[in-house]
């Protein structure tokens, strides 16, 4: 089940008058409504793999309460150990164990040997990386004694399983997270309206803008020989923006849908395409990822405190992480690799915290300088793109070859003038309202209520009329 | 709460109310009246009086044969059952179940991994010919789905119509090609497509298609329908659709990966390979599919030296056409 489907159109209503009418007033019974409907959510997808989420729940869980309870120090970190190594383990083998076979029987072959493999028809279950994550941020963080496990089996589950956030996050702490669980949540009005609102536009940002870029992204993707240079420019451009609107659309709707239920998610899109240099972009840009990496392998690996060298080590690793936390392709190790490159001028010039604040705050304008820092932060991510989008190593080359090509001047083959200008209106739209966590999010108080209604209905069928052809959510393969 | 439940239902009554105004029937896409064609399909199927040569699929089919051709050259009665891929292969399993009779040859050309079929075009198949009703099954859900989704789906079409009106309204009126070609009318009593024939040809379209290779469940589907037509005495054949050469390059190791599955695990014989009826993308009318004239005529002639082997077959069993003009 896909938020943007008909199933879900039905699933959420019914879910949220069971969570507000039926349950009304009692925790517990609200929570386990939430963990139901969170399993039918994710059994919808593959109710095998239901097993596998369990197993991860109750294995955290009860790690969590064997760290806290345990007297020796040594105790603690076994139990650390051995939920690492499961968590880990699951992890790998579904997601990473034929990358690995394959590769080595490669390499093997490149040294004249005929190594006999064993690979297996494994399927990915969805959302894997995100409930993993969860998991570990857990356990971690009780053996920091940052969190107190919990004794309520239900409230755990929930803060794993929560289907909005189950399949594609926000990567969600405990810290954050399970205290939410355990309070009694009263309905408001402005939250759940705020929700629906968020909700329109992750819609907007998915089924308009991303699925529109993703039909002229793939056709250009899939036959990167066959196009010029500035076709090939275009299609970054355009999954650039697919790849945006499709993530961050979809966290807009996790955290609307969140919402309804009286939940506030953590925040992972900040408008990244704003911005001035790569690290501001890393701190716009699936931000529950970037700080989980920060907080449980950067800082822990000493960051950037202990030298320059462990600095630049330390940055390598992270990004290298993140694009192996991506899939089992040497294409995301490179997007990673690159990005690393992109961020070490900053690095050891000291100017990576340089931008904290919203480009032009206060301002209705950006000015030249800031123009141009945009444009040229948004050209180095785009550049990288390409690596996170092709099928493999060589059909990269073949992209950058075509792009770094004489025939870049050419007029592009494929230009979808409408399309680009909703994105240039969506942008707009962006723009306006980036001071706020989404950019409809300004309008209650401004608006008299007849003139949201008007827009919303515009909006709406704007969604009815300008929708392209559904694609997959990108990031549910990971 | 209360306050946000009778708001919130509040704008969906005046939101549905302003979407069946705008879902209001103006125009409908070419394809709702194309499947129209069905009609002339089972007439021929019934005048036809002993055994039959069908062939069936996709629209590949429907716009690639020139049956008459097929006829004279195999001595056998010609029936193009093909209509659209988008009725999807159990649609067309279930059709060939229910009109074929000992003696019959079928000629199966789906489209490739082709799918389950779209509700809407199933349905409008149904409202030319009620019958056909028994060739698609939908539950309720999927049935209830449409009925709000194909609201939303009238409100686009609206808006394609109305923005052709408005893009038309100062130049002189232009024959509308798509409208002659994608319509119940564009058979000839065979069941080919034909009125694209005398209509400039666009081509295929200039980026190839990219075929998404995985397992395809139309193999078992295909093995259990052969199941019955095998004891009912019917010659089942399996041959590849006709492809654009683009498409076809861009998708060659996976469409050979396929005919390796298909020769492996099918029951019923493949009489032909992919690569026998691909021809240059000039040679199609408006899609990776479509055949134009030329192109139509190639691959009548490349089926005919196929299916004639077949049909020489059964003149020796002595199951001739013996009164050729009766049976038009």
């Amino acid at each position: 089940m896909v938020f943007n489907s008909f199933e879900f159109a039905l699933f959420l209503p019914i879910v949220f008058l069971l969570y507000w009418l039926v349950a009304k007033g009692s925790l517990l019974f609200q929570n386990l409504v939430l963990l139901a409907a969170s399993f039918v959510f994710y059994g919808m997808w593959d109710y095998r793999f239901l097993f596998l989420l369990f197993f991860s729940i109750l294995l955290d869980y009860t790690s969590g309460l064997q760290i806290h309870a345990a007297k020796s120090p040594r105790a603690k970190q076994w139990w650390l150990f051995a939920s690492i190594v499961i968590n880990l383990g699951f992890l790998f083998f579904f997601k990473y164990y034929n990358f690995f076979v394959d590769s080595f029987s490669e390499l093997l072959r490149t040294f004249g040997l005929q190594p006999h493999v064993w690979t297996l028809h494994i399927i990915l279950p969805v959302g894997i990386s995100f409930y993993t994550f969860h998991g570990l941020s857990y356990v971690i963080d009780i053996y920091r004694q940052k969190v107190t496990p919990t004794r309520n089996f239900t409230n755990y589950a929930l803060f794993v399983s929560f289907f909005p956030l189950l399949v594609a996050g926000p990567i969600e702490r405990a810290t954050h997270l399970l205290p939410q669980i355990e309070q009694p949540r009263r309905f408001e009005l402005s939250k759940a309206a705020d929700g629906l609102r968020q909700i329109l536009w992750g819609l907007l940002k998915k089924m308009v803008i991303a699925d529109g870029c993703a039909f002229y992204a793939n056709q250009i993707f899939d036959n990167p020989h066959a196009y010029t240079g500035s076709t090939l420019v275009v299609g970054a451009v355009l999954f650039a923006f697919q790849i945006y609107g499709d993530f961050s659309g979809y966290s807009d709707m996790a955290l609307g849908v969140a919402r309804l239920f009286g939940f506030e998610l953590l925040r992972n899109f900040a408008y990244p395409y704003f911005s001035r240099d790569i690290a501001e972009f890393w701190r716009r840009w699936h931000i529950s990822l970037s700080s989980w990496f920060k907080d449980y392998v950067y800082i822990p690996l000493g960051g950037s405190r202990e030298g320059r060298f462990k600095a630049v080590r330390n940055t390598f690793i992270i990004f290298l992480l993140s694009g192996w936390w991506h899939g089992a392709n040497w294409t995301f190790l490179l997007w990673g690799g690159l990005h690393a490159l992109y961020f070490l001028p900053l690095l050891l010039s000291n100017r990576n915290r340089k931008n904290m604040e919203i480009v032009a705050q206060g301002r209705v304008l950006p000015s030249l300088v800031e123009c141009w820092q945009m444009l040229r932060t948004f050209a180095l991510v785009t550049f990288a793109w390409i690596f996170f989008r092709a099928e493999n190593l060589s059909e990269t080359m073949v992209y950058v070859r075509g792009i770094f090509s004489a025939s870049i001047v050419e007029m592009p083959v494929i230009f979808p003038k409408g399309l680009l200008l909703l994105t240039a209106l969506f942008l707009l739209a962006e723009w306006q309202g980036r001071a706020h966590p989404y950019a409809l999010a300004n309008l209650d108080p401004r608006w008299p209520r007849p003139a949201r209604w008007a827009l919303y209905t515009v909006l709406l069928f704007c969604l009815i009329l300008l929708k392209s052809e559904q694609q997959q959510f990108i990031y549910f393969q990971f | 709460m209360r306050t946000f439940l009778i708001r919130l239902l509040i704008f969906s009554a005046l939101f549905g109310g302003l979407v069946i105004l705008a879902a209001y029937k103006l125009a409908q896409p070419g394809e709702m009246d194309y499947v129209g064609g069905i009609v002339i399909k089972h007439k021929r199927l019934n005048e036809v009086k002993g055994p039959r040569l069908i062939f069936a699929g996709g629209s590949n089919m429907a716009f690639g044969l020139d049956s008459r051709a097929v006829e004279v050259a195999t001595q056998m009665p010609v029936v193009n059952l093909a209509l659209h891929g988008g009725l999807g292969l159990d649609f067309i399993l279930e059709e060939l179940k229910d009109v074929t009779r000992g003696g019959d040859v079928v000629v199966l050309s789906p489209e490739y991994f082709l799918e389950a079929g779209r509700y809407e075009l199933d349905a409008a198949v149904a409202a030319f010919m009620p019958e056909s009703k028994k060739y698609f099954k939908h539950d309720f859900y999927t049935v209830f789905k449409y009925s709000i989704e194909s609201r939303f789906d009238q409100i686009g079409y609206n808006r394609d119509y109305l923005m052709a009106r408005w893009r038309r309204r100062k130049s002189a009126p232009e024959r509308d090609y798509a409208a002659e070609v994608y319509a119940h009318n564009a058979f000839n009593g065979y069941g080919d497509v034909v009125a694209h024939l005398e209509l400039p040809a666009y081509g295929a379209p200039k980026v190839p298609l990219k075929l998404h290779a995985g397992y395809w469940d139309g193999i078992p589907k295909i093995n259990a329908a052969a199941t019955i037509l095998e004891q009912r005495g019917v010659k089942f054949y399996f041959v590849f659709p006709t492809f654009c050469q683009s498409s076809y390059n861009n998708n060659a190791a996976t469409i050979s990966a396929l005919e390796a599955t298909l020769r492996k695990d099918l029951r019923i014989p493949v009489i032909s390979r992919p690569q026998d009826f691909v021809y240059a993308d000039s040679l199609y009318y408006d899609s990776y599919y479509h055949l134009a004239k030329t192109g139509r005529a190639l691959r009548t002639q490349q089926l005919i030296r196929l299916v004639q082997p077949l049909t020489a077959e059964l003149h020796a069993q002595k199951m001739l056409l013996t009164d050729k003009a009766a049976n038009r």
